[in-house]
């Protein structure tokens, strides 16, 4: 099922790519995307959320003579993951819709390849599998910054693609580092990750795999100070680009914090949180600072999400039931949320042809429908009760005071921080007297699929125990063999 | 579900209904929404009262709506927990919520957000209904934060004019730096006590050591500072004045500011415990003073009312603060009725002059508008603390309070305080209401009673403005079942003996102010212009300078300067060096290609070159 699940948008590539009118691409595009969420919420309905470990496992043989599997299958965090993946990459196709115009049938099959290779780093359990969508990722997302971007987009691409491998060269001799010691020790060749996380390493072999593994994982969340490849990559993106890129691909770092370095280095996990703590708190109250004085609304939305990964980051290395769980809950929220105020964004930009905040001003009295939905994703961010924001946010916050007093003192801060530039932006694109006479208020298609993201970001924030009860059960198994 | 859950959703349908209605542009909708707003609180106000009858009959209500938050040990609902103070505060909230609906009906007819502002008024009385409700911490959190986004909004109502948009802001903001210390606060509560619901808190609260108690009520302290605009994050509530009038009567009476002194009294035994009281009660005394002489000068009819509330809010925490638990609520509870009364005067005399909020514009406005004027009156006294009005009996148990506390310098400085209430006060009457006109002509054509559906509520709430004292005995008697009243007895002369010093510089202040404002006998400009005491004037007149140093220091400093920095260093150092090591990896890529020259001889010259040194190595190791 899940190997269906990982097919189906890299068969509608397919037809996307063969298809000939360039009109009717979107179309297919929705169609595939919409029928892979549908599937996925059907792989959430079949689950059970009580069990440890992993459900659906689909295996096969595919290069024997190297003992790399094809093995798939998901546990309460891949679901999650899942789910949000195939969410956003549904939202990201009607926030295509008018934005690309020029190479429609190559954009949407770029953007449905992504989606197979996104499912793939979530659902694989061989590692070598996990590597290579890790870094196919990489390719068709560079491409949407680099042919749809805007005027610096090869730069940026670039950027992103060189600073995400050179991290990932590093996640890959940690890899074989891994292989070759378990294979040493037991005399069996294997990337398969359930054998391979048995294993107990010296605490010594903990910590260099622990570093080689951060480098990857840190590039990708990104960690202070590895964060600088994502405002250029962001303002440069097309809209989807944003989303997707905000939505899902910097979930990849966290799930690989959680999903590797927990479980295989435990010890050196442990022994380096403080260091995580700090460059947490850093990333949670230093960009929050520089957000406040962007001139251009991408790159507010940009460094807000690297702040809220900061949250993500320290509640992971809380090493607490609550930190772990909120920060969970909190890469799915921040996914909605940051998804939705890209979304917010481009629908300003397709307007407005203007990024910058001075050029803005106003558009509440002239949308005032866009204005309210962008009023909820602006509280979502800011972290208001009644949202999802707020669950990961006290969780982790409540997590980290258990770690460390001091570092829960800092998240909280800049919680202010956070409401600050969030309101100044609000201020300056939807309230002031108009700067421009005409602006065009939502049409059908942004309506639905903002609201879509607006229902879960409330829904989800009344009743978290939604996707919550899905990784109970998991974060319990990964505590308890800590 | 339960009766509780229909007294907080209600006022929600409310909202969303006129939500609606405003953003669809649903024409049906747009004209009708106030009655969206007048048949919820209505209803929610009935069941109010119904919920008041049975906990009256010595029932507590516990109930559940429904599950929100379980993470590991945290477990936390959402539910009803209605004892006699938040059954008071129900009362309340609603009833003042359901008169600013309806005298909104005629303030804000006309204007083109209509029925936005009924969608937010219901999504504010909603919030504060969550929060009065509360069963736990976090449910306490959710409605503090939905207050502090229905202020904003409705602060922010006119975003168009940039002092609103900015007002809004700096509300929020402000609230947030309190929030900020509520929240670790509450984390601090579940490590500590393992729990958020306040049963079970309170049921363990012996079992703590009384320096950790201290810390969470410390905590607990700021939200309560940020949201009640105490000392020293007092600054957001006068800039609060830009939001329409019908705004500031329920943020000033019952819906917002109220929260803090509300949630101090709920978690009185963590207070009890704590050795935090005496810091609660001088953030009062200075907040009570300090407000009030800031309210002896300003010209802004809203904004003279606004320093009222801060500095009679002073006097509820000053009473938190000497242990007089009930007393703190009883003043909240007359509080909410004059206040109310007053800012809905003030807007319908803004109305009758057209926006116009200067006082010295204004004047002789009796001839004009009667029933504003006596309602006016009545309300003033009674903030006053003239007998028998209500504010009499809950300002003059508070000072007593702190008296026989041992406080004897927090009762010298609300004492002294009652006198500048007397005294800005009457000057806003005799500015407003009587002496010479100071408007201008077509302001006079217009001049005019206000319609009935807002002189009503200003008729309603003069009754309670009068009669709410005479509820002392059952008021303290009721409370006292959920909340202590720590007090001292006095002997019954000294009690009378104080009673009379507060009443009649009460009475000296009025006189005082008449002289100046009514009588004219003396220029204030004697004491305005005296080289001696005008440095100090200024002083009070530009409220002490908090705004201009919190934005050199917090705006300006931390904010924008100290944020520019770092995204300098953002881009030139941190993003330099990435920048630079690819630079470099490129420039050695392009200097070896140099090597690659394509001649044989070069390549055979560079092997004879690694042959020697591979040699040299080996014989010299």
């Amino acid at each position: 099922m899940v190997s269906v699940l990982l097919l189906l948008p890299l068969l509608g590539a397919l037809v996307v790519a063969l298809c000939k009118s360039e009109e009717r691409v979107k179309w297919i595009a929705l169609f595939t995307t919409g029928l892979t969420l549908i599937l996925s919420l059907f792989l959430l309905l079949k689950f059970d959320p009580s069990k440890v470990g992993f459900q659906f496992v689909d295996y096969g043989s595919w290069l024997p003579s190297f003992s790399i599997k094809y093995k798939v299958g998901i546990d309460g965090l891949s679901l999650v993951m899942v789910i949000m993946t195939t969410l956003l990459t549904f939202v990201a196709v009607p926030s295509a819709w008018n934005y690309i115009s020029k190479r429609r049938r190559l954009f949407y099959s770029l953007l449905l390849l992504l989606e197979t290779a996104m499912i793939g780093v979530f659902v694989s359990l061989d590692l070598l599998l996990f590597y290579i969508f890790w870094e196919a990722m990489l390719i068709p997302m560079s491409l949407i910054i680099g042919i749809w971007g805007g005027e610096r987009r090869i730069y940026s691409a670039l950027k992103f693609f060189i600073y995400t491998f050179a991290g990932s060269i590093f996640l890959l001799v940690g890899l074989v580092v891994l292989v070759i010691y378990y294979s040493n020790l037991t005399g069996t060749f294997t990337f398969d990750f359930t054998q391979l996380s048995s294993l107990k390493l010296p605490l010594e072999l903990q910590k260099w795999l622990f570093w080689a593994f951060f480098i990857a994982f840190a590039v990708k969340v990104p960690v202070f100070p590895f964060h600088t490849w994502l405002p250029d990559a962001h303002v440069e993106a097309p809209t989807p680009g944003s989303v997707i890129l905000a939505g899902v691909l910097l979930k990849m770092g966290t799930y690989g914090f959680l999903r590797f370095s927990l479980p295989l280095f435990p010890q050196a996990y442990k022994m380096y949180a403080p260091i995580i703590f700090a460059l947490g708190v850093v990333a949670i109250v230093y960009t929050a600072l520089v957000a406040l004085v962007q001139e251009d609304v991408k790159k507010i939305v940009a460094y807000s999400s690297v702040s809220h990964m900061g949250f993500v980051m320290i509640g992971l290395f809380s090493l607490t039931v609550q930190g772990i769980e909120g920060a969970i809950f909190q890469m799915l929220s921040h996914g909605l949320v940051s998804g939705a105020l890209f979304f917010v964004v481009g629908i300003i930009y397709e307007r407005l042809h203007s990024r910058e905040v001075s050029r803005m001003g106003g558009l509440a009295s002239l949308a005032p429908k866009l204005a309210t939905l962008a009023m909820l994703f602006t509280m979502a961010n800011v972290g208001l009760p009644g949202t999802s924001s707020f669950i990961g946010e006290f969780l982790t916050i409540l997590g980290a005071f258990k770690a460390s007093w001091v570092v829960a003192s800092l998240m909280a801060l800049g919680v202010i921080f956070g409401a600050a530039y969030m309101l100044y932006m609000y201020r300056n694109v939807f309230f002031l007297e108009p700067k421009v006479l005409l602006f065009k208020d939502l049409d059908l298609r942004e309506l639905l699929s903002l609201s879509l993201l607006a229902f879960l970001v409330i829904w989800w924030g009344f009743n978290p125990e939604f996707i919550m009860k899905f990784i109970h059960a998991y974060v319990h198994g990964l505590l308890g063999g800590v | 579900m339960g009766i509780t859950f229909w007294i907080a959703s209600l006022p929600l349908f409310s909202f969303l209904l006129a939500g609606f209605g405003s953003l669809f542009n649903v024409p049906s909708f747009k004209k009708r929404s106030h009655y969206f707003g007048l048949i919820a609180v209505g209803i929610s106000l009935i069941l109010s009262f119904k919920v008041l009858l049975s906990v009256l009959g010595g029932e507590v209500l516990r109930e559940t709506w429904f599950n929100w938050v379980v993470s590991g040990a945290l477990s936390a609902n959402f539910g009803g927990f209605v004892d006699s103070l938040t059954a008071v505060m129900l009362v309340v909230v609603n009833f003042i919520s359901f008169l600013v609906h309806l005298y909104s009906i005629g303030y804000m007819e006309g204007d083109p957000g209509y029925d936005r502002f009924f969608a937010y008024l219901g999504l504010f009385t909603f919030s504060m209904l969550t929060l009065v409700l509360s069963p736990n911490f976090l449910q306490l959190f959710f409605g503090w934060e939905a207050v502090g986004l229905s202020s904003y909004l409705l602060i922010g109502f006119w975003y168009k004019r940039k002092r609103a948009a900015d007002a809004a802001i700096k509300a929020f903001l402000m609230n947030r730096v309190g929030d900020f210390l509520f929240i670790l606060g509450i984390v601090a509560v579940f490590w500590l006590f393992g729990s958020l619901d306040f049963d079970g808190v309170f049921s363990q609260v012996s079992k703590v050591p009384g320096k950790d108690l201290s810390i969470i009520a410390l905590l607990l302290l700021g939200g309560a500072v940020g949201k009640s605009a105490q000392f020293p994050l007092h600054t957001w509530l006068a800039d609060a004045m830009e939001g329409p009038t019908p705004i500031s009567a329920l943020i000033h009476a019952a819906t917002m500011v109220a929260a803090g002194v509300f949630m101090i009294a709920r978690c009185w035994p963590i207070y009890d415990g704590s050795s935090v009281l005496p810091v609660v009660g001088v953030i009062g005394v200075i907040t009570a003073f300090g407000a009030a002489t800031i309210g002896l000068t300003q010209f802004d009819i809203k904004r003279i009312l606004a320093y009222s509330t801060l500095s009679q809010l002073g006097y509820m925490f000053a009473a938190l603060g000497s242990g007089a638990y009930v007393f703190a609520m009883f003043h909240l509870f007359t509080h909410a009725f004059f206040k109310a009364l007053l800012f809905l005067g003030s807007g319908s005399v803004i109305h009758a002059l057209e926006g116009e909020q200067d006082i010295r514009k204004m004047g002789g406005l009796y001839k004009y508008m009667k029933i504003t004027t006596i309602t006016f009156v009545i309300g003033a006294l009674a903030l006053v603390g003239i007998p028998p009005l209500a504010g009499f009996f809950s300002k003059d148990k508070i000072i007593m309070a702190s008296f026989s506390n041992g406080h004897k310098l927090w009762w010298l400085f609300l004492t002294l305080g009652a006198l500048l209430t007397a005294l800005y006060m009457g000057r806003l009457i005799f500015m407003v209401f009587f002496g010479e006109e100071r408007f201008g002509e077509r302001e006079r054509r217009h001049l005019h009673e206000s319609p009935p559906v807002m002189t009503i509520p200003l008729i309603v709430l003069a009754v309670p403005s009068v009669l709410a004292g005479f509820l002392e005995g059952w008021f303290t008697d009721f409370l006292k079942r959920s909340v202590p009243n720590h007090l001292l007895e006095l002997p019954h002369g000294l009690e009378l003996t104080l009673a009379l010093i507060t009443v009649s510089l009460a009475l000296l202040g009025l006189v005082i102010s008449s002289l100046f404002y009514l009588w004219k006998k003396i220029s204030p400009q004697i004491i305005t212009e005296n080289p001696l005491i005008r440095p100090l004037y200024l002083v009070v007149y530009n409220k002490y300078y908090f705004d201009e140093i919190y934005y050199f220091l917090f705006v300006k400093g931390v904010g924008f300067t100290f944020g520019r920095l770092l995204s300098f260093i953002d881009k030139y150092v941190i993003d330099g060096i990435v920048n630079a090591l690819a630079y470099i990896t490129k420039f050695t890529g392009e200097f070896l290609r140099f090597s690659q020259t394509g001649l044989v001889n070069a390549y055979v010259l560079y092997f004879l070159f690694g042959v020697l040194i591979i040699v040299a190595i080996i014989w010299l190791v």
